[in-house]
């Protein structure tokens, strides 16, 4: 019966992922220190660092952030719209002890801007940033 | 069997431990207690921590439902995420979470969400795991707040509070902990207990969402 049901939610969530990969024609921006231009090296903690390539308002379905491969105390990826309410998920847009995190939003609407950002000690590190419709 | 993995970098992949020490002698010395650790120093000043184990990977089929789970966002064209190699999956209450390990044999990854939902809310990584650190991300629904830990072998509990004093402790199995708190309230501090017994406190910023 578990077992029905467990592949019965895979199917649907594999089927969700079909469903939204076949949009694949997702517009996307990447920021880091190799991208044109540079941005968030060094990025002190505290500070946000905002995605800084073409529009800077879109339908973001996600933003991503990645940090040194060892973690930092805390990574962020978020999104704020012009009227600076922060986009909403189900999940935490920040990750503790961790390297690497994809934040997934409830919508794709208002168009918003993606920033990430790290915290829990004072000093500097570089960060990458990716947000995606 | 489980899974080792080992630290290169020996700027990014360090641990607070050394910054500790000194905090761990005079907690030692005054409390007479059990020690505590608090994280939060710079890691590039810390002495590296070799290894961190995960049993659960270790008995993960190669290939099981849990794996397509961090295929959701593919779509999205996922920078920096390796692909994931094993996997497995953990459901509590309130979270199912996803356990994946990557391809490169020490990255490992997690999906949690909502219990019920059929979509993922983010997937998290740590490339190198540290053995006394818990890898944690937020959860919530209209009614309460998880927090859902990646613990490495030897861990033996973890613990969530949030800003109406309200604490939260899971016990980990399969290497997830997930501690739950009523309401939306921010979580202000996690904690969790090495295999050393040392208690690790990381007060968390108000950012933290």
């Amino acid at each position: 019966m578990s077992a029905l049901k467990f592949t019965r939610v895979s199917f649907v969530a594999l089927a969700a992922s079909l469903c939204c990969a076949s949009g694949a024609s997702a517009y996307s921006h990447q920021w880091n220190p190799s991208s044109s231009p540079k941005a968030c090296n060094p990025v002190s903690n505290d500070v946000r660092c905002y995605d800084n390539q073409g529009t800077t308002y879109n339908p973001w379905y996600g933003v991503q952030v990645t940090g040194p491969s060892g973690g930092l105390p805390e990574i962020c990826a978020k999104a704020v719209t012009l009227a600076g309410n922060l986009r909403s998920s189900q999940s935490g847009h920040c990750l503790g002890s961790g390297s690497n995190h994809f934040t997934l939003h409830t919508s794709t609407t208002p168009d918003s801007r993606a920033y990430v950002s790290w915290s829990g000690y004072n000093g500097s590190n570089a960060l990458s940033g990716y947000a995606t419709t | 069997m489980s899974i080792r993995t080992t630290f290169t970098n020996s700027l990014s992949g360090v641990h607070a431990k050394r910054a500790s020490v000194a905090v761990l002698a005079l907690g030692g010395l005054c409390a007479g207690g059990a020690a505590v650790l608090t994280t939060g120093a710079n890691p590039a000043t810390a002495a590296a921590n070799p290894t961190a184990t995960f049993a659960g990977l270790g008995s993960a089929a190669l290939d099981s439902p849990a794996k397509a789970s961090f295929a959701l966002p593919a779509g999205a064209d996922l920078k920096a995420f390796p692909q994931i190699v094993r996997a497995y999956r953990v459901e509590t209450a309130k979270v199912v979470v996803d356990v994946g390990l990557g391809t490169d044999g020490k990255t490992v990854c997690i999906t949690p969400r909502l219990a019920g939902a059929t979509l993922n809310a983010s997937v998290s990584c740590i490339g190198e795991p540290d053995p006394d650190k818990a890898m944690f991300t937020l959860t919530r629904d209209a009614k309460s707040t998880s927090v859902t830990a990646l613990t490495p072998d030897g861990i033996s509990s973890f613990s969530a509070k949030n800003a109406d004093g309200q604490t939260a402790g899971a016990i980990p199995g399969r290497n997830i902990a997930v501690a739950t708190l009523p309401g939306q309230s921010a979580i202000t501090e996690v904690s969790w207990v090495t295999a050393n017994g040392e208690t690790v406190r990381q007060p968390l910023s108000a950012d933290f969402e």
